[in-house]
């Protein structure tokens, strides 16, 4: 007669199946004892579950703070998407996809970094520690010089904004709409060109009117000018970035302190500062992601 | 008597090994690698090739976007939808390692969510106001103008 073979002998019932354990906090313990939630107690485990736990507390209380953001952009936009309209076309889409590409760079810096603190790899999580911020210091870079342009066109909040130019003659709105920027430039005051006249068509106004450059929006409705309250987008756009730039700032100086406790000590230490510093930086990326079309590229 | 039939023999199914595996009554053989404690780190770190591959795609959706905008400002916010879901699954994936974890995330979004809504939907109520204020030249008058 023979022996029936046990088709589930190869599974490690260390894993599989496994009771729920009494909680411990003995420092002895090899495998801490793991609670309903699947957390770990005691030892450096149960340190980076705290950890993990903490970082993922800080994502979610980010994460509720911009999506009020988001919130204020969605009613304000529903309110005044001509307001939208104006101001994007301010903004250099290219100078957004480049920060946006940096920020990415440095996710995968960090991504790599957690990686190499988890295998023990002191040299590689100093280099990658390194590239995160080298590629945190280039989005702010970016940023710094939106700023700088913004400042100098005159394209602050509030009180503060006074535009150097008509949006007719930003070299997006130009590229986009020639002949909308053609009829914006030559209209004078006491000789108007109005759509039904030869020359100019409705198709041709149209961008003018959404942008709420011309039309009942408009600060002078019979004159070029720009929409009520166009000074909206740029708070939104500081509030936004500023924010951001601020938490990338904050994030910088903490890539910091772990490169240098990274490069002092002989051993790098536990990953869960990494791992978690590298959670909240990849949540920052994802507020980039979907702030970028909102800004940059809204229609 | 074979190897086999010893092996079997020095660690039947009823002894219960102390690195927690169970030697096969097929094969004679534990599994290679000791599994006390969770996944290895090599397991847990994951490969190198997912972030690549992950950040590949999201720069190239980048400029993507940019074009698409062309065609509609939907397939834009599509593609940026796209790349928040690629960080938040192969790059964030500590996030869902513990159930706790998941949970926390998972309640954070649900609160975005009912945040969102909130807003989205409260704004019938005062869109009369705002009307009311677009239309007035000089701006709300303040309660004594009803």
């Amino acid at each position: 007669m023979t022996e029936r073979a046990d088709p589930f002998s190869e599974i490690p019932y260390g894993d599989a199946i496994r009771a729920p354990r009494v909680p411990t906090f003995d420092a002895s313990d090899p495998e801490p004892a793991t609670g309903a939630l699947g957390v770990r107690q005691g030892g450096s485990e149960g340190r980076a579950e705290v950890d993990g736990m903490g970082a993922c507390i800080a994502v979610v209380v980010d994460g509720v703070l911009f999506a009020g953001l988001f919130g204020l952009y969605a009613t304000l936009h529903a309110a005044h998407p001509e307001v939208f309209l104006h101001g994007r076309y301010f903004l250099n889409p290219m100078l957004g996809a480049a920060g946006n590409s940096a920020l990415l760079l440095s996710c995968l810096a960090a991504s790599l970094s957690a990686r190499s603190a988890r295998l023990g790899n002191a040299r590689q999580l100093v280099a990658g520690l390194s590239l995160t911020i080298l590629f945190a210091g280039a989005f702010l870079g970016v940023q710094g010089a939106e700023y700088s342009q913004s400042v100098e066109r005159g394209l602050l909040p509030g009180r503060h904004y006074s535009p150097r130019e008509p949006v007719w003659r930003t070299d997006r709105f130009r590229r986009e709409h020639a002949r909308a920027a053609e009829y914006a430039e030559r209209f004078r005051p006491g000789d108007p060109v109005r759509p039904d006249e030869p020359g100019a068509s409705v198709s041709d106004v149209e961008p003018l009117v959404r942008a709420g450059v011309v039309g009942s929006r408009a600060v002078f409705p019979t004159l070029p000018s720009e929409p009520r309250n166009a000074h909206v987008f740029f708070g939104l756009y500081f509030l936004f970035s500023g924010l951001l730039a601020l938490h990338v700032l904050g994030g910088a100086a903490l890539w910091t302190w772990l490169l240098a406790r990274a490069r002092h000590a002989a051993d790098p230490g536990p990953p869960a500062g990494v791992e978690c510093a590298a959670l909240c930086w990849n949540f920052l990326a994802v507020v980039r992601v979907l702030m970028f079309p909102l800004f940059y590229l809204v229609h | 008597m074979s190897m086999q039939a010893e092996l079997i023999e020095e660690n039947g199914p009823a002894s219960r090994p102390a690195d927690g595996t169970r030697t096969s009554v097929l094969s004679g053989m534990r599994p290679a690698r000791l599994r006390r404690g969770g996944p290895s780190p090599e397991e847990l770190a994951g490969s190198v090739w997912a972030p690549c591959a992950a950040i590949a795609w999201l720069l190239a959706l980048t400029p993507a976007a940019v074009d698409a905008v062309r065609a509609s400002f939907a397939v834009a916010l599509f593609i940026a939808i796209l790349q928040a879901a690629l960080i938040v699954v192969v790059l964030m994936k500590l996030a869902w390692r513990r159930r706790l974890h998941l949970l926390l995330i998972g309640i954070g979004a649900a609160f975005s969510a009912l945040l969102l809504a909130m807003i989205s939907f409260d704004r019938s109520e005062y869109r009369s106001d705002v009307e009311r204020f677009e239309t007035t030249l000089g701006g709300p008058a303040g309660p004594s103008a009803d």
